[in-house]
């Protein structure tokens, strides 16, 4: 420890996430007294201020960015989560290592995305502008007097009352320093603060007595970017658990991972839901309400993970920011509820509701199965803790829990989403829809009787690849009927299918989606159903089986990283005589801390399984090591449809300059050449 | 009319949920107090003692049991039975890993964990039903140890309240599309008549879907759209 010349910019940093802090408090005091007086030089006061924010805390970011970079020691923060020794890269992605970080990051992210929506052309009514300035305004103030006041990430380390530069780091969680680790968390909180943008939106027009579609089609990209981030970060942290922590599979329902997990759900059916108010103008009140659950659960996942809530009550005393999130929260929920039902008047629907079979009675399928899904988690995530303080029972809802209670349901959405796209709007006559059907059922019921022919016996995998083969087939019959009819009208096969992307973005975008859904399903009951494990003490030269895969023992090598020194196990894994390479799984010890070994999984990755070995134990003296040996089958089409489904979220969501290009030539004949102008 | 069965009928489920609960509370509190629980600390010493070699045996694969029958096992274990591999996992996917918090027993990476993987290997070998191994486990650790509540007392609880949600989700939509249908044809009926009876049923032929139908209703749908896009850019200019 010695006392160095402190470098300044740490308290400009803090500097800059005061003003970032004061300026939302500008921008919603401009705001709401623009729209009360009809002062539109107050409004664009609240605008500049909301930019304003976002360049001070992207300031900010940059600050403790430097810090991290540089190695400044003495900011408490930068000392906990990276050391010298760290690799840049993970001394980069320890900004949001830990809490404090994590915050800033995220008021960052959020204030940017705010900036963002209003620095562009304004995309809907500017009746909007005001109540979407104070909502964001309000969201990103609430993180970033967070940061200021109370998690400050640019704290000193102090010591006996003298500002203190410790030599060396602690270090980042070695657990945390991996790819997966790097882009995880960011992925999901772009995905997280994205859903401020769909969400300000509605309450602004609620506030706006606009109430038509127009705040939807206005936040809609906003909504599929955030949505996409989303996906991809869940997947990410499944890939992390996969590679890092060695229990053979990539999602536990652990509290974490569902509180993560519900948001996506409650936008998934908003995503669904609002396509009815877009075509029909009915369920407005129930679109409003899934966007503020969507967006209520960021921060409730976020308050009930970080308060330490979840895993045990007694942690939550311990927390500092958890009193402020469990304010913020009620008062968010609250606010939101009660503007929502003094508008619910301006909410009234006139559209009946059509018959049992039509596309209608599919999205509201959709949605009630989404919810009781959420439910489920929700309730099974929160259950140990009522339990605890009802009955002081302590129990456990993990994996099998979840398992049985949505995977029932999760079957029943799948083939809801097999069927749907063929069910029309208003009234489909049943007939028709078994019909378009047809096809894809045979081709699924042939499939599925030839791997019940080659093996797939057990009744829950035979059940969920059938239904994800059907959701599948039924998918790409939909896309192809499309393109067949654009050949038809004399296009050739290569433009009929990029046009018929082109033209109909949204909706075949969402197909594509619909099939890395379908892909993840299979992989999902595959990888599930058909694991197989097993616990195996080998000697040198000892050979094993598993699944008709041979693992022989070669021995063990010294393992060294930048930060990590161990052994790894050598196995040479084949298939009869062939030989498909060898595993390394490793036991390790951080440099920094040797109180926390690891053990890390070696995989080869195959089209239709991956090997997977981990070293348990090895005694140096026998030469005898203890592998735990996995074959995860069809686990990389749990990857494959991700990429899938991140290719269509982008065929959905991309701008279409063309179709603006025709409205900016239509817009300009209605107004005349100075209506264009002005 | 309808609404008041279903409403009835839900609040006799409620009934009996709430009944069945709180009548096993406190029956499930009782037993559980007298469960000497183990605290996750003593598990390394506690585990060697009840497995035989266990530094160097730690095998499922090969287990023609070498523990010496031990006394508190039910039936006499002479028998040298192969265990299943997967019944050994079946047991261990459901129960917890006492010391890392999100692991299950079948996939927690630490040694001792082996260890009580073989433990229950060892266990089935002598003859011990997956029930009473599962008991062992929970008088061992508490019920925590079960990765999922039981199905009874508090723990039904649990596992009904999802079943009751989703039921009356799908009833209240079920009583909003009835009391929607009737509004409609009320409607229907009062007014000019170029609407067609909307509660005549599916297969009336009035208004169905063909691939036609559903393109130039895409049309008609992007038209209106651009009519939308259209009226609000004018209004913006303006």
């Amino acid at each position: 420890m010695t006392e160095a010349p402190l470098i300044p910019t740490a308290e400009l940093g803090h500097l800059a996430l005061v003003l970032a802090f004061g300026l939302c408090i500008v921008a919603i005091a401009a705001s709401v007294f623009g729209a009360r007086m009809n002062d539109t030089r107050a409004l664009l006061v609240g605008r500049r201020a909301l930019l304003g924010a976002a360049v001070c805390s992207s300031v900010a970011v940059f600050i403790l960015l430097l810090a991290f970079v540089y190695g400044d020691y003495s900011l408490e923060f930068v000392w906990q989560t990276s050391s010298s020794q760290t690799p840049l890269f993970y001394r980069i992605t320890g900004v949001w290592g830990g809490q404090a970080g994590s915050l800033l990051f995220w008021s960052w992210m959020m204030t940017v995305y705010a900036a963002l929506a209003v620095a562009g052309p304004w995309p809907a009514d500017r009746a909007l502008l005001p109540g979407f300035v104070v909502v964001t305004g309000a969201v990103s103030g609430f993180f970033l007097g967070l940061t200021s006041f109370v998690a400050n990430p640019f704290a000193r380390i102090v010591i006996d009352g003298h500002v203190t530069r410790v030599a060396e780091g602690n270090g980042l969680n070695p657990l945390l320093q991996h790819p997966g680790m790097a882009f995880h968390p960011p992925t999901l909180y772009l995905g997280f603060t994205g859903l401020v943008i769909p969400y300000a939106f509605g309450m602004a027009a609620l506030a706006a007595r606009r109430t038509d579609a127009a705040w939807i089609r206005a936040s809609r990209r906003w909504m599929l970017i955030a949505w996409a981030f989303l996906s991809i970060g869940l997947a990410l942290g499944g890939r992390w658990a996969y590679d890092v922590l060695g229990w053979g599979g990539y999602w536990a329902w652990d509290p974490v991972e569902n509180a993560a997990f519900m948001p996506w759900l409650a936008a998934t059916a908003f995503l669904h839901s609002v396509m009815i108010q877009e075509r029909r103008g009915n369920f407005k009140v129930w679109n409003m309400a899934l966007i503020i659950l969507s967006f209520a659960l960021v921060v409730i996942g976020t308050f009930l993970t970080r308060a330490g809530l979840v895993s045990s009550v007694h942690s939550f005393a311990k927390s500092d920011i958890g009193p402020y999130f469990l304010v913020f929260t009620s008062l968010m929920l609250l606010a939101s509820f009660a503007l929502l039902w003094s508008r619910l008047p301006d909410l009234q629907t006139r559209e009946p509701m059509e018959q049992l079979v039509s596309r209608e009675s599919a999205f509201l399928a959709n949605n009630l199965l989404f919810m009781g899904i959420l439910f489920a988690v929700f309730w099974g995530t929160l259950f140990p803790l009522f339990s605890e303080i009802l009955t002081d029972q302590r129990l456990t809802v993990g994996k099998p829990y979840f398992n049985k209670v949505t995977v029932p349901l999760f079957c029943l959405l799948i083939l809801l989403m097999a069927i749907a796209p063929s069910v029309g709007w208003r009234r489909a006559e049943g007939r028709r829809v078994l019909a378009q059907l047809a096809w894809p059922a045979l081709a699924t019921a042939g499939i599925t009787a030839t791997l019940f022919g080659l093996g797939l016996r057990r009744p829950l995998a035979v059940v969920g690849i059938a239904i994800g083969v059907f959701a599948l087939i039924s998918t790409v019959v939909e896309i192809g009927r499309g393109v067949v009819a654009r050949h038809r009208r004399g296009e050739g096969w290569l433009t009929a299918a990029v046009e018929l992307f082109a033209k109909g973005r949204r909706r075949y975008g969402g197909y594509v989606v619909h099939v890395g859904i379908s892909v993840m399903a299979i992989g999902i009951v595959g990888s599930n159903v058909y694991q197989e494990e097993r616990d195996v003490a080998l000697k040198v030269g000892e050979r094993t089986e598993l699944g008709g895969f041979g693992f022989t023992f070669r021995g063990v090598e010294d393992f060294r990283s930048a930060d990590r020194e161990g052994i790894a196990g050598i196995l040479d894994a084949s298939e009869g005589t062939r030989a498909l390479g060898q595993l390394k799984p490793v036991k390790a010890v951080p440099i920094l801390k040797p109180d926390q070994p690891m053990t890390l999984p070696s995989v080869i990755n195959r089209p239709l399984q991956d090997l997977y070995a981990l070293m348990t134990a090895y005694d140096p003296e026998s030469g005898q090591a203890t592998f735990k040996l996995y074959i995860n089958p069809l686990i990389g089409w749990v990857w494959s449809g991700l990429l899938i489904l991140v290719a269509g979220t982008l065929i959905a969501a991309w701008p279409d300059r063309s179709a603006e290009r025709a409205l900016a030539t239509e817009l300009r004949r209605m107004l005349g050449p100075r209506g264009a102008e002005a | 009319m309808v609404l008041k069965r279903i409403a009835s009928v839900l609040g006799g489920i409620a009934l009996v949920l709430g009944t069945l609960a709180a009548g096993r509370v406190s029956a499930a509190v009782m037993a559980q107090a007298t469960v000497p629980a183990t605290v996750p600390a003593t598990v390394p010493t506690t585990v060697p003692t009840t497995t035989t070699s266990t530094t160097t045996s730690t095998t499922t694969q090969t287990t023609t049991t070498d523990a010496a029958p031990s006394a508190e096992a039910p039936t006499a274990a002479d028998t040298v039975a192969a265990v299943d591999p997967e019944a050994v996992a079946a047991i261990a996917r459901e129960l917890n890993c006492p010391l890392c918090q999100g692991y299950s027993l079948l996939d927690c990476p630490l040694q001792v964990c082996g260890q009580m993987r073989q433990l229950i290997a060892d266990r089935l070998a002598e003859g011990w039903s997956a029930d009473q191994v599962r008991a062992q486990f929970v008088a061992d650790y508490g019920p925590q140890i079960l990765s999922a509540p039981p199905a009874r007392g508090w723990g039904l609880l649990a596992w009904l309240a999802p079943l009751v949600a989703a039921l009356s989700g799908a009833a209240v939509l079920w009583l909003r599309r009835k009391a929607g249908a009737t509004a409609a044809s009320a409607t229907v009926e009062s007014g000019d008549g170029t609407r067609i009876q909307s509660g005549d049923g599916i297969g009336s032929g009035a208004a169905i879907k063909t691939d036609a139908d559903a393109a130039s209703d895409a049309e008609a749908g992007a038209e209106a759209e651009r009519r939308r896009r259209l009226e609000a850019l004018a209004r913006d200019d303006a």
